[in-house]
């Protein structure tokens, strides 16, 4: 059984710690006690120790990256040793969970039992909690100033200078009382979002004249003909994004509370509306398939969260969403950030309309209205406005999507 | 005020009670060596005390009122302990003197079995008009056995007021009010502070019992301190004060019973409290503070309450431990940090 090297705690207050350098390299023989790697906390700096005696297995977090305390940062074992599988996972791809909390499955299981613990209560004062329910303040999301990262009565009154100076929202301050389970979640949700994000959402059509007539012309050729909804529009338009998102890597990212990550894998996250409010289950590592391991995907992720047997890990960890009101005849609106993601595309109905070609003919064309609501705190209107135009790119340009 | 110059605590001691037989005859004092000498022919003849006892707070008073009036006992702190209970409950005002708390355990019996329960066991019928003086305090190097501080022990019985007065000022007025008082009476002194001089009027004046004092007002943090732990929360306060809070110092005065509204008041204001007392915590004024505090005031706490005492180990001898033992200025800021730190400006 290999041995984790953790992340030590080292002050009351860290939560997390850099590695610096690795002095030592995967393959690398180690004696127990022997300098692996430097970390650093927002204080001090730290040699991590070997744990153990033998081989540096694996290195989960590379120099120059933040990883949460007590999490794995690397394995030692015997030499070729097999690390546990869910444990490398993890580390390798773990981006801080969304919309539903759901107990972290991952980390090895007492370790994340106790972080779960300890993060999960919120830590307030008796008077900050009593001036917060005066005045309906949501006091989830607030991060404390006092000792042991209470939330104090400075804290609330802060939060609520900050509310005061907010636009108007105050109506929806208490998504509360008399709402199910779920939809609490997302009155929550969708509340933190706008009130900790800065959104702005831009919008144009694209031309999938040539994407249909693709569509079209592969249906027809393809024998059996595709059963998995490989050439649908939506797994067609996943597709484009995964392809957009990959060539824009500052766009597949998580920020919260002040951190902002960019994550490898493009976890994409459909949203399906219910009777009872809506869903968001995400394909993980949706830049590695195939359209038709896409369209298999995005049809047993959409069934389960209609059938309503998604489990935590479905809808956990998404890096970008998509969204579609094209059903219901929308053409645009304005998505809202499904935090701490940065990034939804809406989808509207595609339209039948007639423009002139670049000879001046009137001709048809299949017109789909986009509207990309993005975080401006993180990334600017060109930026935004460019990364939209690659998705129009390889709509425009469906060989771009098989390749 | 008519005096021009301060004085000691001693003196002042000294002074109350020479005021108090002056006024009122029934008042007497008892224990060991509070005169000294009555053996020995040339003191005797010449009608002197030798030493006024073991620091000499009493130095004067035989010569004065007699030995019929400050009588010199045999070491047996039970005997004349007794002696006071029956003579306080029959009519007199005794004023026995227990050298060093940490005996109190040779005389207890008289105060906790009998002389605490008289008034209540009689239907109100008797009253107990004692004042038991007493000793307390580390700081002296003294050792384990002459350094404790009980206060908190004593007060802890039904019927038994216990007072652990601060300033000369204080110590004059509270014993003057002690001996007027028809209940025993713990009057606690700290040693060190015998020498801690201070503006105090010659007239006959009393203190209030039962009341605590603002030593300074204060808006963010409200620091108790008993004895002469206020001058350490003083200090603290002090040094706050160069960060921007403002802390409020109490000074009990009274540990039996204590101050309730005073305290429950200014931690209404400020949401914060730190005690500080120099007796070990356990079971003890702090620990009883802290959860009246709790009880009491519990949607006003902005931050946990902070006891800081002594460790629960008995008083050590070497000078540096002695002080170690103490809470300290700078242990209380350190050890209070959780509670303060969110008081401070965020630092950019």
């Amino acid at each position: 059984m290999a041995t984790e090297i953790l992340i030590p705690k080292l002050g009351l207050t860290m939560t997390e710690g850099t590695v610096d350098v690795w002095d030592k390299a995967v393959g690398d023989q180690v004696a127990s006690g022997e300098l692996l790697c430097t970390i650093s906390s927002e204080k001090l700096t730290y040699d991590v120790e070997a744990p153990a005696a033998g081989y540096l297995l694996k290195i989960c977090v590379a120099e120059g990256e933040d990883a949460p305390v007590k999490a794995p940062i690397g394995f030692i074992g015997a030499e070729n040793e097999a690390i546990p599988e869910t444990t490398a996972a993890t580390t390798e791809a773990a981006p801080p969970a969304t919309a539903a909390p759901a107990p972290e499955q991952t980390i090895a299981q007492s370790q994340s039992e106790a972080a779960v613990a300890a993060t999960s209560r919120i830590l307030i004062t008796p008077l900050a909690r009593k001036i917060a329910a005066d005045h309906q303040l949501d006091y989830a999301q607030l991060k404390g100033t006092g000792g042991n990262q209470r939330i104090t009565k400075r804290d609330i009154l802060a939060a609520l200078a900050q509310k005061d100076l907010a636009p108007a929202e105050t109506p929806a301050a208490a998504p509360a009382a008399g709402l199910s389970g779920m939809r609490q979640q997302i009155a929550r949700h969708m509340l933190t979002s706008l009130q900790t994000t800065a959104q702005l959402t831009l919008q144009r059509k694209v031309d999938l004249t040539a994407l249909l007539a693709f569509k079209a012309d592969l249906k027809a050729k393809i024998t059996p003909p595709p059963a998995d909804g490989q050439l649908s529009l939506t797994t067609l338009l996943a597709r484009a994004v995964c392809l957009a998102l990959q060539a824009t890597p500052e766009m597949n990212a998580n920020y919260q509370d002040g951190q902002y990550t960019k994550i490898a894998d493009v976890n994409l996250g459909i949203a399906v509306g219910l009777d009872n409010g809506l869903i968001v289950p995400v394909i993980q590592k949706a830049q590695t398939m195939t359209l038709t391991q896409l369209g298999q995907q995005l049809k047993a992720k959409i069934a389960a969260a209609q059938n309503g047997t998604l489990t935590a890990a479905d809808y956990h960890g998404g890096t970008f969403t998509i969204t579609n009101l094209g059903h219901e005849n929308i053409e645009y609106f304005t998505p809202v950030l499904n935090t701490p993601e940065i990034g939804i595309l809406g989808v509207g109905a595609l339209a039948q309309t007639l423009k002139l070609s670049e000879n001046n003919d009137v001709v048809a064309a299949s017109e789909l209205p986009l509207s990309f609501t993005f975080d401006h705190q993180i990334i600017d209107g060109q930026q935004a406005a460019q990364f939209l135009d690659r998705i129009a790119v390889n709509l425009q340009n469906p060989y771009q999507l098989i390749l | 005020m008519s005096r021009k110059s301060n004085i000691t605590f001693m003196q002042v001691i000294n002074e109350a009670l020479d005021q108090a037989m002056a006024k009122d005859d029934r008042v007497f004092l008892m224990g060991e060596d509070l005169a000294g000498g009555a053996t020995v022919k040339h003191l005797a003849e010449a009608n002197q005390d030798a030493w006024g006892g073991v620091f000499g707070v009493t130095k004067g008073l035989m010569p004065k009122y007699g030995r019929q009036r400050v009588i010199d006992t045999p070491i047996s702190e039970m005997s004349y302990m007794g002696a006071a209970v029956g003579a306080a409950v029959t009519g007199l005002r005794p004023v026995p003197e227990l050298m060093f708390n940490d005996f109190i355990g040779y005389c207890l019996d008289t105060i906790l079995a009998q002389g605490s329960k008289m008034r209540y066991m009689f239907g109100g019928k008797a009253s107990m008009p004692l004042t038991v003086r007493t000793t307390h305090g580390a700081g002296a190097n003294a050792a384990a056995q002459h350094s404790g501080s009980y206060y908190g022990l004593l007060g802890a019985i039904p019927g038994v007021k216990v007072v652990v007065p601060t300033t000369p000022y204080d110590a004059k007025g509270l014993l003057l009010a002690a001996i007027e008082d028809n209940n025993i009476v713990v009057f606690s002194e700290d040693k060190t502070l015998y020498g801690v001089k201070g503006p105090v009027p010659e007239e006959y004046y009393t203190v209030p019992i039962g009341k605590a004092q603002i030593k300074r007002a204060g808006t963010d943090l409200t620091i108790v301190a008993i004895g002469k732990m206020v001058f350490v929360a003083q200090a603290v306060a002090d040094q706050l004060a160069k960060e921007g809070v403002e802390a409020e110092v109490i000074d009990l005065v009274t540990v039996a019973p204590w101050d309730q509204a005073t305290v429950l008041q200014s931690v209404q204001k400020t949401g914060r409290l730190i005690i500080i007392d120099e007796a070990q915590p356990h079971n003890n004024t702090a620990t009883d503070i802290a959860a009246v505090v709790a009880d009491q005031a519990f949607d006003y706490l902005d931050g946990p309450v902070k006891r800081i005492t002594a460790p629960n180990t008995p008083v050590p001898f070497a000078t540096n431990l002695e002080q170690l033992y103490l809470p300290s200025a700078q242990s209380v800021l350190t050890e209070a940090q959780e509670i303060i730190t969110d008081l401070k400006p965020i630092k950019a």
